[in-house]
């Protein structure tokens, strides 16, 4: 007990513990967005020229479109002109082996708590860090390409596998889907590609790690990962960003291809910086993440969200093909001043498709929680079957949560259930658990991690208890 | 003072001149939330204006088609009251039912709220029924006062080609610790395209306790929006019954506040569509203070190619603690080309709460209609048989005899539960 005791203390002490800055020689363009810092990105990539057609015409979609604002979410304008679009560290000589990574970055890394160099021995994971913008390393390549399996940067990708890219890219989430997503396109810089041949079992859990360096710069990158026929693939994200008194923007895309009888399993857990007390800061997290699941494919979403000012992110499943079957899973934890609408889509398209969302909503300080999410069943949708399970805590009185799910059913044979409750930590539960000689954020911290339980059931190992951590950390102050 | 149809989305949002009373008027697009499953080229199809001078004219018996309910009767034709069809005889002490015209001559402080321009208020309909509206029912319970007999309001709209939709309204007080219950009842004639558009604003005073029932049925052709706000102080109890079962698009809005601690707010509805229809129920509840407590259960059967739509919401403001709040809505389906829209939602503000939702959307049970045939009943008794069942949770909530026969017989259930 007395080492929890001062664990927790610890913890509550360090706060945001990833709020560092590393300083890395950084090679950044001026603020500003126009068809010449798109050529300019493109030309600093050495982009072929189709993919600098595609983000032109991105850019001309994004110009002529408006900002959402049916988000419960309060946004302070955002000058786009004010942000920098290109940030990479200087290009260092090309490396033989992982030890020759710029030793600052690898420090950071460490810092981090993903040391990629002990990774390589101990975990079985790889891993994609990208900082800022551009893809720093990826270890592991050699035992993925054993299996055939392609990992690496965005940029890698469309120079050596274009066909692959121009195949896929903006197939799931198309360039004028969103505000955002728009702007994605446009000025995306880089991010992960994944490529799972038919009938392979990916031998390891991939891995990203974002992180925000550079100040005044958003961080635009594109994840797309392709599941070939019987193929299964395990992701994990992770994002932090330092503390700094200005938003930074954060606008990604990650689009999934899962062909017939593939699987994707994707989990994020996301630690942007949170902005402190005052609102002051913070990351604007406006996120477009969507998976297309053909034939008796299944695409499983988990997130853990604790940080970011502002999050805005629907991780969604088109269920297209026969049998497909999608699943979401949710923690979303808004404190201090956190604003989160975040929820899921559904597209029920195939026959015989299935759907699982359970989403559980944490509200605390002067946080706003906000579920939003679609279940939407096609006509030609025989037999689809949706099962939803939203949950919201409220810890405090100066915090809010909101749910707000739409169903649309065109077809009879449809089952849509949706369940929701919105409840408080129960005197009880707290006494009971003082009375057995807990302290009182022990049992906070327990009862709240047992309300998400059935989240973190879902995430890998390692992340599920990096999860609980973090929900501990962020829930220190809140609570009492 | 008319408004015709916008030709654009643009024009549609661009303010509408509004006569003398200067109020701009914007009309709700898809992009609104609450008028996002709305038909929006049929309503731009609506013209308002003020109602003629006298009651429409409506066929002798139309009456007949409403519920057989004995005693005070106000029937309002064409946004006028029509007195011969009305029945305002021995009105029991303590009582006060009048025509809405009479009031706003002779009561004007008690029918101002209800025609006071809310700022606050973005709803383009509910602006043109209080710009147009000039009839419709009066309604004042005294203190104490426990009345037996419902009160029946009964408004009926003729579709005149050019004539504009009916704006009728109910001002509805209840005084301290008084009690009563009162039908609505929507009726229309002619089989052109028509509108209505009808507003009652309710006021419970502490203690006061009213029971509330909606029965619509236009023609199929016929446009029909209610608008029904509420205001329930302390302890009070507000008990809504809402059939929404005619019109092209029928709208049923319900706006209730709990205003007082211990008030309570009970609705309960059942929509069901067929042919064309759409059936819309946009319910908020909003609870402004502690200890208050509300139920939101409805239900829709869907047949043809019809479209139902709930989109209910509990509002709990900051500082409402103890708030206990719970709704449902459940769906069946009968058609594939039926189509349902729910959305049930929370926006909670406060802590200490218990707050639940729950919406459910299927079609009838195959086992169910397996095991009735299976011993002997025929298939499309069977099936009348679980849609009946299925209805039943609502239907058997009226406790006013003639309204429930009323709706079991519009339902076509009437024959079914003889036979069973």
């Amino acid at each position: 007990m007395t080492d929890q005791r001062l664990e927790l203390e610890q913890l509550a002490e360090a706060g945001y513990e990833y709020g560092f800055t590393t300083d890395l020689d950084t090679d950044i363009a001026p603020p500003g967005l126009d068809e010449g810092t798109i050529r300019l990105i493109s030309a600093k990539k050495n982009e072929p020229d189709w993919l600098l057609e595609w983000r032109l015409k991105a850019l001309a979609a994004w110009q002529a479109m408006e900002e959402p604002d049916w988000a419960k979410l309060e946004i302070d304008p955002i000058d786009y002109q004010s942000i920098s679009y290109w940030a990479a560290p200087k290009p260092k000589p090309q490396l033989e082996s992982m030890d020759e990574v710029d030793p600052e970055i690898r420090e950071m890394f460490d810092k981090l708590g993903i040391p990629l160099h002990e990774q390589k021995m101990l975990s079985n994971v790889a891993v994609d860090a990208i900082v800022d913008s551009v893809s720093v390393t990826t270890t592991f390549k050699e035992t993925l390409a054993e299996a055939g399996v392609i990992f690496c940067s965005f940029s890698e990708a469309v120079n050596d596998h274009p066909d692959l890219v121009r195949e896929h890219l903006g197939s799931v989430v198309p360039v004028r889907d969103n505000y955002f997503a728009a702007l994605n396109s446009a000025v995306f810089s880089d991010g992960s590609f994944c490529y799972i041949p038919a009938g392979v079992r990916c031998p390891m859990e991939l891995s990203t790690y974002f992180r925000i360096n550079s100040q005044n710069t958003g961080q635009f990158e594109r994840t797309l990962i392709v599941a070939e026929e019987g193929s299964h693939v395990s992701y994990l994200e992770g994002c932090t960003a330092p503390m700094r008194d200005e938003n930074q923007l954060h606008a990604a895309v990650v689009e999934l291809v899962a062909k017939d009888r593939a699987e994707i399993k994707y989990s994020t857990v996301q630690n942007w910086y949170p902005g402190d007390e005052n609102g002051v800061g913070g990351i604007y997290n406006f996120v477009t993440k969507r998976g297309r699941a053909h034939t008796d494919a299944k695409i499983s979403w988990t997130q853990v969200e604790t940080g970011s000012a502002i999050t805005w992110k629907y991780p969604s499943v088109i269920l297209q093909g026969d049998r497909s079957v999608g699943e979401f899973y949710s923690v979303a934890l808004s404190s201090k001043r956190q604003q989160a609408d975040t929820g899921t889509k559904m597209v029920h398209i195939g026959a015989d498709t299935t759907s699982t969302i359970i989403s559980k909503g944490i509200s605390a300080g002067r946080g706003q929680n906000t579920y939003r999410g679609l279940v939407k069943t096609m006509r030609s949708a025989e037999n689809a079957r949706n099962y939803t399970q939203c949950d919201s805590l409220l810890l405090g009185k100066d915090c809010g949560a909101n749910t707000i799910p739409y169903i649309e059913v065109k077809n009879p044979t449809a089952q849509v259930e949706h369940e929701a409750s919105t409840s408080t930590v129960g005197e009880d539960q707290l006494y009971y658990c003082r009375q057995r000689g807990m302290s009182e954020e022990d049992a906070m911290s327990m009862i709240v991690n047992g309300f998400c339980r059935e989240v973190f059931d879902e995430l890998p190992m390692e992340f599920a208890v990096e999860a609980q951590r973090l929900l501990s950390v962020s829930l220190e102050g809140s609570v009492g | 003072m008319t408004v015709g149809t916008p030709a654009t989305a643009e024009a549609a949002r661009a303010p509408v001149h509004a006569g003398s009373n200067v109020e701009a008027i914007v009309y709700p697009t898809r992009r609104d939330e609450a008028w996002r499953y709305a038909p929006h080229a049929d309503l731009g199809r609506l013209t308002f204006g003020r109602p003629a001078d006298s009651p429409g004219d409506a066929p002798l018996g139309i009456e007949g088609r409403a519920p057989v309910i004995e005693g005070l009767r106000i029937v309002v034709v064409d946004g006028r009251f029509d007195p011969l069809r009305s029945d305002l005889a021995d009105l029991p002490e303590g009582l006060e039912l009048l025509p809405l015209a009479t009031a706003i001559e002779e009561r004007p402080d008690d029918v101002a709220a209800h025609f006071a321009a809310d700022p606050n208020e973005p709803d383009a309909f509910v602006s043109l029924n209080r710009l147009n509206g000039r009839d419709g029912a009066f309604v004042r319970v005294d203190e104490g006062c426990r009345l037996e007999q419902p009160i029946h309001l009964v408004d009926i709209s003729t579709s005149r080609p050019d004539g504009p939709a009916t704006c009728t309204g109910a001002v509805i007080h209840l005084a301290r610790g008084a009690s009563c219950s009162i039908v609505e009842t929507h009726l229309g004639t002619g089989s052109g395209f028509g509108g209505s558009n009808l507003r009652s604003t309710i006021t419970l005073a502490a203690d006061a306790s009213l029971t509330h029932v909606v029965l619509q049925d236009v023609p199929a052709e016929q446009i029909q929006l209610t608008r029904i706000e509420v205001h329930v102080a302390e302890s009070s109890h507000f008990r809504a019954r809402a059939f929404n079962l005619g019109a092209s698009y029928g709208r049923l809005d319900y706006r209730v506040e709990l205003i007082g601690e211990g008030a309570m707010a009970d609705l309960a509805g059942l929509y069901a569509g067929n042919g064309d229809q759409t059936l819309d129920q946009q319910i908020t509840v909003i609870h402004r203070v502690a200890d208050c407590t509300s139920r939101q259960a409805f239900r829709g059967i869907l047949d043809d190619r019809s479209t139902g739509v709930f989109n209910g919401a509990i509002e709990v403001s900051p500082g409402a603690d103890g708030t206990d709040a719970e709704q449902s809505n459940d769906n069946l389906l009968l058609s594939t080309r039926a189509e349902v829209n729910t959305q049930p939602r929370l926006e909670i503000l406060a802590d200490e709460v218990a707050c639940k939702h729950g919406a459910t959307v299927g079609q009838l049970d195959d086992d169910a209609l397996y095991y009735l045939r299976s011993r002997g009943v025929p298939a499309d008794q069977a099936r009348q048989l679980l849609i009946a069942g299925f209805a039943e949770q609502t239907v058997d909530e009226i406790e006013i005899d003639a309204v429930r026969a009323w709706v079991a017989e519009r339902l076509g259930h009437g024959a079914v539960d003889a036979d069973a």
